[in-house]
């Protein structure tokens, strides 16, 4: 058993028992944190290993900023002679990273040569990560910074660039250098699939939700760290892989459910049709072969009860919980992530004539217990739950919002009233609005 | 189980206190203020069609779990006055409500006492200071966290009136060497985009100008992307306005188009001044205190290693940070402390691939 | 697996008319509950809803609900026979299969379908599942590296696409991938595109339902 198995470039850390496994070998990743099992090739042959964590840390897939000409990242060969020329955010505006790397290669190339012209183009520095002093420091080795306008710089081969600004235009001779433009490796796809993620829009393996930073990813024990997430955090890259090696410390000493609730699968009525799995945005559930049914993995489940609204043969419970009661009347069902929180800071008058519930998120919700609620033609539901990409469990409140139309669909077809479900979002620091938007249902005005 | 106090109550201080808790240690939580939250506490979610990730949501968790935790002896109005002992059984004197007392036999100490923001130095131009078209970032944050209706039309800014323009101004406090802080704030970029964006949403005629140097990174996310924010209906202009001065009831700002190279002037309703972090004024007493350093900003860095003087660092006392790098700061600073003593991990680091 | 969409509330309703007092549901535990269309989740929703719609219109009825783990068995139809008998009208979400078979346990009873049964699919995303065979009852899969003509041209075309594909799609429907191109590229990563000269002849369609409604015994089991 390994303390981490990094997918990608190994950090050493001697403190923890690390394995570096290439992403294109991986096979196959079961199980949960503490106890994942991983099937990798290895010189033809099929090995698996045990690990406590995982820690996706690959390179980026880079391009020319600019077609033909050579980047100035770390592996580059800056030119002994010869004026140089740096060319940054050209297309796509260079990640902070990228901004140090190249004020640190120009800086360098400038106090190399006393005899040669180093230009720097840019259309937006960032200095967030203390590059103020290098900028300085190059600024007075001689380098000459140009700020350039998008469409006002033109570059021919073979170096030669005409920039124009505000009346002043200039051609340059010299070798060209541009920022990278970085996008996702290959391989987070099928690692993507294989760990069971959901990757972001742009296809890096971290979703982008505030709940994961900086290197969570859905899956608890699996990080995501350089290529694996988005080029805007490359500069936090040292701090990041510290706060991961310490969390995975922190884990490998005490590992506990990150809920007290227990979660059961009923083994008589699971059919294995696999949709809990599937729509677990944390993969805690997985087949248990010994029982022919499917497992919640309890140190994996973050408690959001997906599983046990969407399982189609009701199989799935929570253990210890019994029935609710359900009372007809004017609901509203409070996000214990968002709505909740926000309750705690008012009066608890505030909720007079409604009933409450807390629900662990809106992918919780079952449409057979929203129409139970709505016994009488003046029962409504208010549901109050997290914006989209805030919510705890990734796309929990889309779910949430999908069964919330699907109900006002069907009773609007019948008749039965239209937007008698209402889906309000909320976040945990807005007290006011919550009180707002109480008032309003209550007044029959949402 | 140790002894741990914790100094400052603000996004950093309360999610070292509830980690240090959870793992079952006893915690002393000591807030300046009367209240838990620190800076972040006035400042309100900015999503309004969809997160975007101001962070803000991931605070009140921690706060209410400090405050209920029976494990954290939270202190409030409580101001550290002095320190005494070794590593192992340090002692804390406060003074709370006039009176002082003794906080003995602490194992580690945590100091997470946060920025001050530009607004709260004793600087800045006495006329702007008296005209309520003029107002600090911070102060829209409180009226945004405030706003009193939920819909289409609500006054957010209490103007009284639809304004028809507001103007931020980047990088008040930060980048200038006039102003002691050449360093960048980071955070200061990023939420003025989303306040305006608020403000669009609010007042959809609105117009809306920033006027700033560079544009930085605004977190962890892509979300914002400086090419498409023309499409926000936000206008950037690149420089700093020369001059702002009040015309009937509006103000005009006076500032020069570089493109053109020639200067122009700008009517509004309200001007913004974005601020940045600062170091907070007892920083300097920390440090004579703690034995901790000043870098040449005034923030603090320790002079020996945190695992054997037992004394830790957590948070903006180190340096502008945003939200969410304060909490997984404050995090890696109670796993570090929980492992008792035992070397830091990752010291060598190692820069990302590319 | 056989795929089903349960059928709109309005024509379930139309469909169970007012001539009843007490009405049971039955769901089908196993394609159909895969399938996310007529289980046990699915029937507690439509008896809510049904319960809902009724009571605003004010008349007094009673449902009940089971589901068996099959309903194309006899045996899991028997074991709720009494409840069965016990209802003026049984709504039944499993698939014609099941509905049909319930309707020959119960010959005097009203079995009304709560399902529109569509194909044999697989399931491509949650919540989505794609129709891959006909049961034509002579499977070609072999000589098509294992893309069927029949199911996945629109056309059930065997020799050959129509040409009115376009970048990959079905002139049908550009919801639809293109059989042919499927099959194409197949058996091109296989290199085995030469399977594509021999020609096929016309499909006997007796082997499907051209020979009328089918019916298959096992030697090994069937005493008959």
């Amino acid at each position: 058993m390994y303390d981490v198995i990094f997918l990608g470039n190994q950090l050493k850390e001697p403190s923890l028992t690390t394995l570096q496994v290439d992403p294109e070998a991986l096979l196959s990743c079961r199980g949960r944190v503490g106890d994942f099992s991983l099937r990798y090739r290895d010189n033809g042959q099929v090995r698996e290993e045990k690990t406590l964590a995982l820690v996706a840390n690959l390179d980026y897939e880079h391009e020319a900023g600019l077609a033909g000409f050579p980047t100035f990242i770390e592996d580059t060969q800056i030119p002994e002679e010869g004026n140089l020329i740096f060319i940054q955010d050209y297309g796509q505006l260079a990640p902070a990273h990228i901004n140090r790397m190249g004020l640190e290669k120009a800086l360098a190339a400038a106090k190399g040569s006393s005899s040669r012209q180093v230009y720097y183009f840019y259309r937006s520095l960032r200095f967030t990560e203390g590059t103020d002093d290098i900028y300085e420091e190059a600024r007075q080795a001689g380098v000459a910074f140009f700020r350039y306008e998008e469409g006002k710089l033109k570059v021919e081969e073979p170096g030669h660039l005409t920039y124009n600004r505000g009346g002043t235009s200039m051609e340059l001779e010299g070798q060209v250098l541009t920022a990278p433009l970085l996008s996702p490796s290959p391989h987070l796809e099928k690692l993507a699939r294989i760990l069971r993620l959901n990757p972001s829009e742009e296809g890096y393996l971290q979703e982008e939700n505030v709940y994961l930073a900086p290197t969570l990813t859905g899956r608890r024990g699996v990080y995501a760290l350089g290529g694996a997430r988005n080029p805007n955090s490359l500069g936090g890259f040292e701090e990041e892989a510290c706060y991961t090696l310490e969390e995975i410390a922190a884990l490998k000493n005490d590992l506990q459910p990150l809920v007290e609730d227990e979660r059961e699968v009923d083994d008589k009525k699971c059919i294995l049709c696999y949709t809990c799995y599937r729509v677990c945005p944390h993969a805690a559930l997985e087949e248990n072969e010994e029982q022919d049914a499917m497992e919640v993995l309890q140190e994996a489940c973050w408690g959001c009860n997906g599983c046990i609204s969407h399982c189609p043969a009701v199989a799935i419970s929570i253990v210890g919980e019994e029935e609710e009661e359900k009372k007809p009347g004017l609901q509203v069902l409070m996000c214990e992530n968002s709505a909740v929180t926000a309750r705690k800071k008012l009066p608890k008058n505030i909720m007079d004539g409604f009933i409450s519930r807390e629900i662990s998120c809106a992918c919780s919700l079952k449409k057979e217990d929203i129409y139970a609620y709505l016994e009488d033609s003046a029962d409504r539901v208010l549901i109050l739950g997290c914006f989209e990409e805030s919510c705890k469990h990734l796309e929990g409140e889309q779910r949430g919002q999908r069964i919330v139309d699907e109900v006002n669909e069907t009773l609007k077809s019948l008749d039965l009233g239209e937007e008698r479900v209402r889906f309000e979002r909320l976040s945990p620091p807005m007290e006011a609005d919550m009180k707002k938007l109480l008032g309003r249902w209550r007044e029959g005005q949402l | 189980m140790s002894k741990i106090a914790v100094i400052g109550g603000g996004i950093a201080g309360t999610t070292v206190a509830v980690e240090l808790a959870r793992a079952g240690n006893e915690v002393t939580l000591i807030e300046k203020a009367d209240t838990l939250g620190g800076n972040i506490l006035d400042y309100g979610c900015k999503a309004v069609d969809k997160c975007i990730k101001c962070n803000l949501c991931l605070v009140d968790e921690t706060v209410l779990e400090a405050q209920n935790s029976e494990a954290i002896e939270v202190i409030v109005q409580g101001q550290v006055r002095d320190l005494t002992g070794a590593p192992g059984s340090y002692c804390l004197t406060l003074e709370t409500g006039g009176h002082l007392q003794e906080i003995t036999d602490l194992d580690s100490i945590v100091l997470a006492t946060g920025f001050l923001r530009w607004s709260d130095l004793e600087t800045g131009t006495p006329e702007f200071s008296s005209d309520n078209r003029v107002i600090w970032a911070s102060q829209l944050e409180e009226s945004m966290k405030n706003r009193m209706d939920h819909g289409e039309s609500a006054d957010i800014l209490q103007l009284g009136y639809n304004p028809r323009s507001v103007a931020f101004i980047q990088c008040n406090g930060s980048r200038s060497i006039q102003e002691k802080a050449r360093y960048c704030s980071k955070i200061c970029c990023g939420y003025s985009y989303r306040m305006a964006r608020v403000l669009k949403h609010f007042y959809p005629d609105l117009e809306v100008t920033i006027f700033f140097i560079d544009f930085q990174e605004a977190g962890y996310f892509l979300d914002i992307n400086f090419d498409e924010l023309d499409q926000a209906g936000i206008k950037y202009i690149n420089c700093k306005p020369i001059d702002v001065s009040a015309v009937d009831d509006r103000l005009r700002i006076l500032y020069e188009n570089q493109q053109e190279g020639q200067m122009e002037d700008l009517e509004a309703d309200l001007l913004v001044l974005s601020e940045g972090l600062h170091p907070n004024e007892d920083n300097e007493r920390w440090s004579m205190l703690f034995n901790l350093q000043q870098d040449r900003y005034g923030f603090l860095y320790p002079l020996l290693p945190e695992e054997e003087t037992g004394i830790f660092l957590a948070g903006s006392i180190k340096g502008p940070r945003d939200i969410a790098s304060t909490i997984s700061d404050g995090k890696r600073v109670a796993y570090r402390l929980l492992r008792a003593g035992k070397k830091q991990l990752c010291e060598s680091g190692g820069q990302g691939h590319v | 697996m056989i795929v089903g969409q349960q059928k709109k509330a309005e024509e379930i309703i139309e469909m169970l008319g007012t001539e009843w007092d007490s009405l049971l549901i039955v769901g089908c535990g196993t394609c159909v509950t895969v399938s996310l269309a007529g289980g046990e989740r699915e029937v507690a929703a439509l008896a809510n809803l049904l319960k809902l719609y009724y009571g605003k219109k004010g008349k007094k009825i009673t449902i009940a609900t089971d589901t068996i783990i099959r309903q194309c068995d006899f045996e899991f139809i028997d074991d709720i026979a009494e409840k069965v008998e016990g209802h003026d009208l049984v709504l039944s979400l499993a698939c014609g299969v099941g509905v049909q078979h319930m309707v020959e346990r119960h010959p005097e009873k009203i079995i009304l379908p709560g399902l529109n049964t569509s194909f044999y699919g697989a399931t491509t995303a949650v919540g989505e599942w794609a129709e891959r065979c006909i049961g034509c009852g002579e499977c070609i899969l072999d000589r098509f590296g294992g893309v069927c003509p029949v199911a996945r041209c629109s056309k059930s075309l065997l020799n050959g696409p129509c040409g009115g594909s376009q970048d990959g799609k079905c002139e049908v429907d550009d919801g639809i991938d293109c059989g042919w191109e499927l099959i194409y590229n197949r058996l091109n990563d296989l290199g085995l595109l030469e399977k594509l000269l021999v020609y096929e002849d016309p499909k006997d369609w007796q082997t499907y339902r051209d020979g009328g409604p089918r019916k298959l015994t096992n030697k090994e089991y069937y005493d008959g």
